[in-house]
């Protein structure tokens, strides 16, 4: 199979083989190297965001000017977008005339939607039993149950059953040892993919 | 009654129509006309051609110069002395020939001295292969033959004689006349010599049958056209003897002109020759030739009344001819017409002083360009001489094989119809013929069971992909109803509000401590004692919507740091953290009113790249970053004096919301800050993901939630930082929703499990 983009592979396991050898082996001669890769990963990290950004906007102006099915929605977004960037471009991201546009817009109107989503959670888990019985469904609702009783502390108090703390406490290791496994898994997955690139097995950069 | 039919259609007609009442074609076209038959469809330079030669009629004073002069020597020469070459052309021609030629002369001498037949003694001299063959060949001979109807008394004598002769011969006497013996000096020369009308079983030989057909008609049909001295000119013509005289002007006629006259014998069917008791002629003089003479040279006599030949002998001495082999050998190609084949003889007549019959400069140039007998030879060579790009012109019919159907029917001629007369002009019925039904094929195979088997197996597949497949039909996603949304709702809301309002929660304060709780306190409020200003990292990867889980927690937090006089670096990889982390350094420099937080702490901002940021930060975070939030330089700040590196840092504070952002932190940072406490404080959800770095010692202490935040206060003991109005409402809306999906649960168990007593309670 004839390799596709010989000069993108090449740059890729070379930048990736340097910052490699920089962690491993932090010579000067490297550290450099591999700081200066990362600076301008950084870079073209910001000026990616900065195109989403752009691209966000396009997507729903063009929503908005569409000639048929108007998503009207999207005149909020840029009802929102147009003088936050106004503003943010005028004062700097750091005046104090700029934050109220986040505590008092933005983390409300999350906060809120956090909240709805206690809800929605509970209505679901509520009926989870009416639309789908199984014993998978039974196993998370009683999951559900006893690490809400077990976060809510109501049995971290010197009143509750021991033998109740010391279950509840025993069963708080489990979500631990899931995390475990998680964490362990994303680890060699990023391991192998890894490896993957630097030996050119994958290119995602040349599709 | 007798009838003639007609040459043209091939209809039968009363004798006594002097035209076909078919088709009005001329019954007797010799007899109508007096001229030779197909001199009406002569071209002109043809006719030119035969004016020269004197009519059959013609009297002595008639005759051209040439005739009487040979007529002359004829009468001053007698037939008993020795044969000398009397003209200087003859000269040339080899003794045999010369021989021969004498004899010839004496041949043409004869009609002119009728009163001087040929004499028997002269044929006595030739071989009695010639014997036999003159006694075969006599009356179609070239010599002799001569058939017309005119009267007795028209004849010139010498005309008569043959007529005598002729005579003689339907009598069945075999005349030895020398005269009329063939030197074998004419071996090489073309054929000319053929019988007006074959017999069948000469004409069914498969060699000679098409070929040379045309050619002895038209060589039958003009000798009996022509008159004595035409033929006594074409006998000295293939005698090759140059003849200044008397150059007959051509030999022979296309085929296509004398086609019809094949025919001709019915008209004169007195006239015909004895066929059935004439043995075969050979159809070439080769059968004259030399090789057939006997040693001696001397010829056997027949005795008269008997015939030449019996049919055993005619067989053998036919077997002896090897006719494919000659007429191989004289094969004249049909395409080149019979007139030119004869030309190389005209042309070395005319070489050799001869008068030729047309002015040179009057001949077309492929006629005056007529090659001699070697090129006439190579002129015969197979067509696949012809130049490439003449090839390449050739219809496909011309180059495609035909059928030997189609070769027999172009030798039938058209008997009836506008067309009758002609030959093979019309191969539409032949064409017709030649497609035939195409044959049927048996359509029944021979199938083994294995493959039957296979058959079975592919017609199931076919069969079952056009069979219809049911789907499963699943039941409809009922929603959920709004009542039930409602009341959910309504009921949360309230228990949320009546743990507010009543302040009381369910179990009371939490007394008991996990380990990541107590250690993150104790490492928080043990700063001061490593650094009496001690430099605090703070990484907020927070959103705004779970802020107020981790607030309380994060403010209680940075206030306890702000009283130990920590100066405080923010950092976050989200855009929008940068305006929560001032939002909660500034309520948690409320409650530390002698902490000032524009000195004592540095917004840096947002950091782009996330994972690929914080490693750069981790490495040199004076170059990753180097202005703060507000555009100043960084390097100048007070909180990053004396700061070149991560590890002069006293401690990391991470707020975080999410366990993905803990991990790039722990992951990017946590290596190259080993051994400073790493405290976070992190939303609930993340927690379960932390507690392996927590197990692992990676993460010094860990508070979550807002249980971890009630932990924290305890800990701490800090005067007015519990809260339990939260931590009741908390608690109270935990376990409502925990019994509402357990009652949703049950309730929808139960009600799966006994459907048919619902329904029969409904009846």
């Amino acid at each position: 199979m004839a390799m596709r983009s010989p000069i993108a592979t090449a740059i890729a396991i070379g930048v990736g083989v340097i910052v490699l050898l920089g962690y491993l082996f932090p010579l000067p001669l490297l550290d450099p190297l591999r700081t200066l890769f990362l600076d301008w990963a950084i870079i073209l990290a910001a000026v990616a965001g900065l195109v989403a950004i752009l691209n966000l906007f396009r997507v729903h102006w063009q929503k908005l000017s569409a000639p048929r099915n108007r998503d009207y929605y999207s005149l909020f977004f840029i009802l929102g977008f147009v003088p936050t960037l106004a503003l943010g471009l005028l004062y700097g991201s750091g005046d104090a005339r700029i934050q109220p546009l986040i505590t008092a817009i933005q983390l409300p109107i999350e906060a809120s939607l956090v909240g709805l989503l206690t809800i929605t959670f509970a209505i679901s888990a509520v009926r989870l039993m009416a639309t789908r019985r199984s014993w998978i469904s039974g196993l998370f609702l009683a999951s559900t149950i006893i690490f809400l009783l077990a976060g809510s502390g109501i049995f971290l108090s010197d009143t509750a059953p021991s033998f109740l703390r010391n279950t509840l406490g025993a069963l708080n290791f489990l979500p631990g040892a899931g995390a475990r496994g998680i964490l362990l898994g994303i680890a060699l997955g990023s391991l192998l993919t890894g490896l993957r690139v630097l030996l050119g097995i994958d290119r995602p950069y040349s599709e | 009654m007798d009838t003639v039919i007609c040459p043209q259609c091939g209809s039968v007609n009363p004798s006594e129509n002097e035209r076909c009442q078919w088709c009005l074609a001329p019954l007797h076209p010799v007899q109508d006309s007096g001229q030779e038959p197909f001199s009406v469809d002569l071209p002109d330079w043809l006719k030119d051609i035969e004016a020269p030669s004197p009519p059959p009629e013609s009297t002595e004073e008639e005759l051209p110069d040439w005739l009487l002069a040979l007529r002359q020597e004829g009468e001053s020469t007698s037939l008993e002395e020795p044969l000398q070459p009397e003209s200087e052309p003859e000269g040339f021609l080899a003794p045999d020939l010369e021989g021969f030629l004498s004899l010839g002369k004496e041949k043409k001498e004869t009609p002119i001295v009728p009163s001087s037949p040929p004499e028997p003694s002269e044929s006595e001299t030739f071989p009695s292969w010639v014997n036999q063959s003159e006694g075969l060949t006599h009356a179609p001979s070239a010599f002799e033959a001569v058939p017309t109807s005119q009267p007795e008394e028209g004849l010139p004598d010498w005309l008569k004689a043959l007529r005598e002769k002729e005579e003689l011969l339907e009598g069945g006497t075999p005349i030895e006349s020398g005269e009329e013996s063939t030197p074998p000096t004419l071996a090489g020369v073309p054929p000319t010599l053929e019988v007006e009308k074959s017999p069948e079983w000469l004409t069914d030989l498969p060699s000679a049958s098409t070929e040379d057909k045309g050619f002895e008609i038209s060589e039958a049909a003009l000798e009996e056209q022509e008159p004595e001295s035409s033929a006594v000119n074409r006998a000295e013509s293939l005698e090759g003897e140059p003849s200044a005289a008397v150059v007959p002007p051509f030999t022979e006629i296309p085929e296509d002109l004398t086609a019809w006259y094949e025919e001709e014998p019915v008209l004169f069917p007195e006239e015909q020759p004895p066929l059935t008791s004439t043995p075969p002629l050979s159809t070439d003089e080769e059968t004259l030739s030399v090789e057939s003479l006997d040693a001696e040279g001397e010829r056997e006599e027949f005795p008269l009344g008997t015939p030449p030949f019996s049919e055993e002998e005619y067989a053998a001495w036919l077997d002896q001819l090897n006719l494919e082999e000659t007429l191989i050998e004289e094969e004249v190609p049909p395409q080149v017409p019979a007139f030119i084949e004869e030309a190389p003889t005209e042309t070395t007549l005319m070489s050799e002083g001869a008068v030729p019959p047309f002015i040179e400069s009057e001949l077309p140039q492929w006629l005056a360009e007529t090659p001699t007998d070697e090129s006439v030879e190579a002129a015969v060579a197979p067509t696949a001489e012809l130049p490439e790009w003449l090839e390449a012109m050739r219809p496909v019919e011309a180059v495609a094989p035909l059928p030997a159907q189609e070769s027999e029917e172009d030798a039938r001629i058209e008997t009836s119809g506008p067309l009758a007369g002609y030959q093979g002009v019309l191969p539409g019925e032949p064409e017709a013929l030649r497609y035939s039904r195409p044959p049927v094929h048996a359509v029944r195979l021979n199938v083994s069971e294995k493959q039957r088997a296979y058959v079975a197996l592919l017609e199931s597949l076919v069969s079952a992909e056009s069979a219809p497949i049911s789907l499963r039909v699943q039941k409809p996603i009922s929603t959920t109803s709004p009542v039930l949304r409602l009341a959910i709702t309504l009921l949360l809301a309230a228990v949320l509000l009546l743990g507010l309002t009543s302040g009381t929660p369910i179990s009371g304060l939490p007394s008991l401590f996990p380990a990541e709780a107590v250690a993150f306190a104790t490492t928080a409020n043990t700063l001061a004692s490593v650094h009496p200003a001690p430099r605090v990292l703070v990484g907020v990867e927070v959103d705004a919507g779970f802020l107020p889980e981790i607030r309380t927690a994060s403010v209680n937090v940075l206030s306890d740091l702000m009283r130990q006089n920590a100066r405080l670096v923010f950092i976050t990889t989200q855009s929008n953290a940068s305006v929560l982390a001032i939002t909660l350094a500034q309520q948690a420099a409320q409650q530390v009113p002698e902490y000032a937080l524009s000195e004592q702490s540095l917004h840096l901002g947002y950091l782009a790249g996330e994972a690929t940021g914080l490693a750069a930060f981790a490495h040199q975070p004076t170059i990753a970053v180097t202005t703060t939030w507000d555009g100043q330089v960084a390097s100048n700040a007070l909180p990053l004096l004396g700061i070149t590196g991560l590890q002069d840092f006293d401690a990391i504070l991470l707020v975080t919301d999410s366990g993905e952002r803990a991990r790039a932190w722990l992951e990017q940072v946590r290596p190259l800050f080993p051994e400073r406490p790493l405290l976070i404080i992190a939303s609930a959800q993340a927690a379960p993901y932390l507690a392996p770095y927590m197990q692992s010692g990676q993460v010094t202490g860990l508070i979550s939630g807002l249980v971890g935040s009630m932990m924290y206060t305890r800990l701490t003991q800090k005067a007015g930082g519990e809260n339990p109005a939260l931590w009741s409402a908390y608690q109270m809306g935990s376990l409502t929703i925990a019994l509402l999906i357990l009652l949703g649960g049950l309730g929808s168990t139960l009600r799966a499990a006994f459907p048919a007593s619902k329904t029969t309670s409904r009846r």
